[in-house]
């Protein structure tokens, strides 16, 4: 699975520690879900989405083999 | 459903890790002079149960209620990440002890018949030395893991 959490976090010129604040969560946390090294819960996926203005399928994109 | 059925444990704040390591470092030797105490008034005859049977319930007391505390208190920043760390810890940690208890009789027989002796089931420590090993373990593997996880991702920063 891929994401464009970095892309939209770029459009709205937010950084990653600001992103974290908003959604609650640590800086860590937000690194390590741009680099698809952890799987955000449902909630915290469609928190991004609410906070980005985008869905949760443009946020994270299936690949093959998912 | 999830919700109804399933007992929610609470994790306990980030101020109680400090309370379980003092209970950790203090807890022995206070144990250990409540022992003196009793045998010097009489209650207890023979403190070799204390100093000689690591099993001894009131060594792992101290020990298990300190642990506990560790494992249960919350991270200084705790959230989703963090909680999916903890989670795969005790998983792992109650797989290693089925294991670990499940080895640990054939593995002391093998060395009994080794070295020529009868074969006789191992002491392994009862509930208290199972319940150790897998807060021992849960609680180093999880620390482990998140401090792995926090350095890979502070070099990874942008």
């Amino acid at each position: 699975m891929k994401n464009n959490i970095k892309v939209e976090r770029a459009k709205k010129d937010l950084t990653q520690e600001q992103l974290a604040e908003t959604l609650g969560v640590t800086r860590q946390t937000i690194n390590a879900i741009e680099k698809n090294k952890y799987l955000p819960s449902t909630l915290l996926a469609l928190k991004m989405s609410a906070l980005f203005g985008v869905t949760v399928n443009e946020l994270f994109i299936l690949e093959e083999g998912d | 459903m999830i919700n109804e059925t399933t007992f929610q444990v609470q994790l306990l704040p980030y101020a109680y890790k400090k309370y379980g390591f003092w209970i950790l470092i203090l807890g022995l030797p206070i144990v250990a002079a409540i022992v003196y105490l009793f045998k010097s008034t009489g209650m207890i005859t023979d403190s070799r149960s204390f100093f000689d049977e690591w099993n001894d319930t009131l060594v792992y007391y101290p020990i298990i209620i300190g642990m506990a505390l560790l494992v249960f208190s919350k991270e200084k920043q705790e959230d989703e990440m963090v909680q999916n760390l903890r989670y795969k810890a005790f998983v792992s940690g109650v797989f290693f002890l089925v294991i670990a208890l499940l080895l640990l009789p054939v593995f002391s027989s093998m060395v009994a018949l080794l070295e020529g002796n009868r074969i006789e089931m191992p002491d392994v420590g009862g509930m208290l030395g199972a319940l150790f090993m897998l807060l021992f373990y849960t609680y180093l593997s999880f620390k482990y893991n998140l401090h792995r996880t926090r350095r890979a991702l502070e070099t990874d920063e942008e």
